[in-house]
């Protein structure tokens, strides 16, 4: 808005000759601003009077402006300065150009969106209660700054996970508080870094902050863990009940989350497995190292169920083909429990020889244990393990 | 309407690529196993879901084992360049995707000829020497020494097809090795910050890295007779295998047992020289 007030060459006490208010609007802290001074005349000095808050450079005519980023209600700012008048002769004077003077106002809202819970870069680490996969309350709580709001803070929280070897897995929650008013969120089987977003729209104008926090894992007690595997695993006649002790141990060495750094920050991470030529890193996951997917990376319950089902299914599989070899091998033994699990954690680890083959030996049809050194090691340090 | 339109192209595309895929899978059926380019070029371009129960079939015949082995990775290739070809499989058994050997298939005369060469992963690659195309096969150094989530440095063989099986010709490719794996080793000594495993969950990590780039490195030189790193090199090893392995517990170092000694005892014998 412009408002011209007088363009007459004199001074009347402390009014300029000419006079103008700028309009800023609604603004948000950090935003560029830009007021220029507009009289009838060429612009000759400029100066800042008064900044309201702001910080200001340039001149004589065009100043620009920041708004700090701690800076929020109304602002008011006055600038002065001289300017000649157009064709430079109206008010000439015995030959000497004539000097006038103008002002002018600056005024806008600035209105700040203040997060106030979670705070930026905040780790939420699970809980030991009540399962260890679940973080406690997290209070998201948003305050407009500024201007009078009685209206609503909309929430967008991304949480992203990846490994290098899986899909992302990302998931937006929308939801909405009162403001100044905080809202709880649980995340459960779930972690990552979050991308937070509070929104509110204030006499019409939308204004926004975001921040990072994370979602991330928790060490799980000895016990707990030996004391679930042992009750996911219902072992053939004569088997080991603890056999799934000895495989968290020789896959992760009993752990779900392990300290490493991730999104630049380093915490309890779900164990990922290594890097290798032909492998990208975290292509299985956790306690009992099974493919990654969301919930075996974040929540020892669900990974542990997996590793038992793949074993259990191995075991059946072990079943199956030593007997198939009896059929056609009159006389090769039945395989005790002990025998029937070492069968099937060589096919747990992936290896093509069988950690037993039939071989006959002066006619009679015996089992023969491999002599494959990584099967061997593996399975003698799982029955070495085993709670 | 159109959605209707839209499902019946795609049934009918699907079955057309079903029925394409059948067609190119009885190639598999000749008695020997020799393809024109153009053949092994649809071989390849079968999904490995397609040719999964060919491929179980007769690797299960073949050896009686892996009835419910999923195919993850194949590629029919002239190995050795002798016109017959030879299919290679990447079948996992452990249902986790964890496949730790290459079966390599072929047929001759109505029979079937099969290896199997360990190597750890789920692609398959092959390195070209004159008309030869070699396997290279990934090793874990460390096996299963160590968990499944530690450190684990590999190392890779090549081995040659000779018509009935695989063998070990890393030795006699040591171009394979000055141009692939020296540099990425010793970049990778380079590369390593030397106040590593500061603290306690590091340690393990950081000791399993380095001892591996030992055993790397002395794996070459088992190889070649020569050491892939400069003195400087392996007295920056040196100096963090000493810190390293002073922070480990009994354990771990029991479990590594003479390979970690005969890993300090190479450092130290190429500082000597």
């Amino acid at each position: 808005m412009l408002c011209l007030v007088g363009l007459l060459p004199v001074m009347k006490g402390d009014a300029a000759d000419y006079s103008q208010t700028v309009d800023l609007g609604v603004k948000s802290p950090g935003d560029l601003v830009s007021a220029t001074a507009t009289p009838p005349g060429k612009v000759l000095t400029g100066h800042v009077v008064n900044p309201g808050g702001f910080v200001w450079t340039g001149g004589p005519a065009t100043f620009n402006g920041t708004i700090p980023m701690d800076f929020a209600g109304a602002h008011a700012g006055k600038f002065r300065g001289t300017y000649q008048p157009e064709g430079g002769g109206a008010g000439r004077l015995g030959g000497k150009p004539k000097i006038f003077t103008w002002e002018m106002d600056t005024r806008g809202t600035v209105i700040d969106l203040l997060i106030i819970q979670p705070a930026a870069d905040e780790n939420h680490a699970y809980l030991a209660k009540p399962d260890y996969n679940s973080t406690g309350p997290v209070a998201f709580k948003a305050r407009v700054e500024g201007a009078p709001y009685a209206g609503k803070i909309a929430w967008e929280v991304k949480r992203e996970y990846k490994t290098d070897a899986g899909d992302p897995y990302e998931k937006t929650y929308e939801f909405n508080s009162p403001n100044d008013q905080a809202v709880n969120r649980t995340f459960t089987s779930e972690g990552g870094r979050l991308t937070i977003k509070a929104v509110a729209v204030v006499n019409g104008v939308p204004i926004s902050k975001q921040i990072l926090n994370y979602v991330t894992g928790v060490a799980i007690p000895d016990a707990t863990i030996t004391k679930r595997l042992r009750t996911l695993y219902t072992p053939p006649d004569g088997g080991t009940k603890g056999l799934l002790t000895g495989i968290a141990m020789a896959e992760s060495s009993y752990r779900q989350f392990a300290k490493s750094t991730k999104y630049a920050l380093e915490a309890k991470w779900p164990v990922e497995s290594p890097k290798t030529k032909f492998f990208p890193q975290g292509a299985y996951i956790g306690m009992m190292q099974v493919p990654v997917a969301l919930e075996t990376a974040w929540d020892w319950l669900v990974n542990t169920k997996a590793g038992a089902a793949i074993f259990a299914e191995k075991l059946q599989s072990s079943g199956a083909e030593v007997a198939k070899l009896q059929a056609t091998r009159p006389g090769l033994p039945d395989l005790t429990g002990v025998q029937l699990e070492n069968y099937a954690l060589g096919l747990y680890v992936g290896a093509r020889a069988r950690y037993y083959s039939p071989v006959q030996v002066a006619g009679r049809w015996q089992w023969q244990t491999t002599k494959n050194q990584d099967l061997l090691k593996y399975v003698a340090r799982i029955s070495d393990n085993v709670q | 309407m159109y959605g209707r339109v839209l499902q019946m192209v795609f049934c009918l595309l699907l079955s057309v690529l079903v029925a394409r895929g059948q067609d190119v899978l009885k190639l598999l059926n000749r008695d020997s196993w020799s393809f024109s380019t153009n053949e092994v070029q649809h071989l390849n371009a079968l999904s490995p879901q397609v040719m999964q129960p060919t491929v179980v079939g007769i690797v299960s015949s073949v050896t009686e084992y892996g009835d419910n082995d999923r195919l993850l990775a194949f590629r029919v290739i002239d190995l050795n360049g002798d016109g017959a070809d030879e299919l290679l499989a990447r079948l996992d058994c452990s249902g986790r995707g964890i496949v730790q050997d290459l079966v390599v298939l072929s047929r001759k005369g109505g029979a079937y000829i099969c290896d199997t060469v360990s190597a750890y992963g789920q692609d398959i690659t092959v390195y070209q020497s004159g008309t030869q195309f070699l396997i290279v096969a990934s090793c874990r150094l460390l096996g299963e020494d160590v968990n499944h989530a530690d450190p684990n440095q590999d190392f890779q063989f090549l081995y040659a097809w000779s018509g009935t099986n695989c063998n070990d010709v890393s030795r006699q490719h040591r171009e394979y090795y000055e141009s692939r794996f020296v540099p990425s080793l010793t970049n990778a000594i380079a590369r390593y910050d030397e106040r590593i495993g500061a603290d306690k969950d590091d340690q393990r990590r950081s000791f399993l890295e380095v001892f591996g780039f030992g055993m790397a490195a002395q794996k070459f030189t088992e190889l070649f007779s020569v050491s892939p790193l400069s003195r400087e090199q392996t007295k920056k090893l040196e100096r963090l295998l000493s810190r390293l392995s002073a922070d480990q517990d009994t354990k771990l170092k029991k479990q590594l047992g003479d390979e970690f000694r005969k890993v300090e005892a190479y450092l130290q014998n190429q500082l000597n020289r």
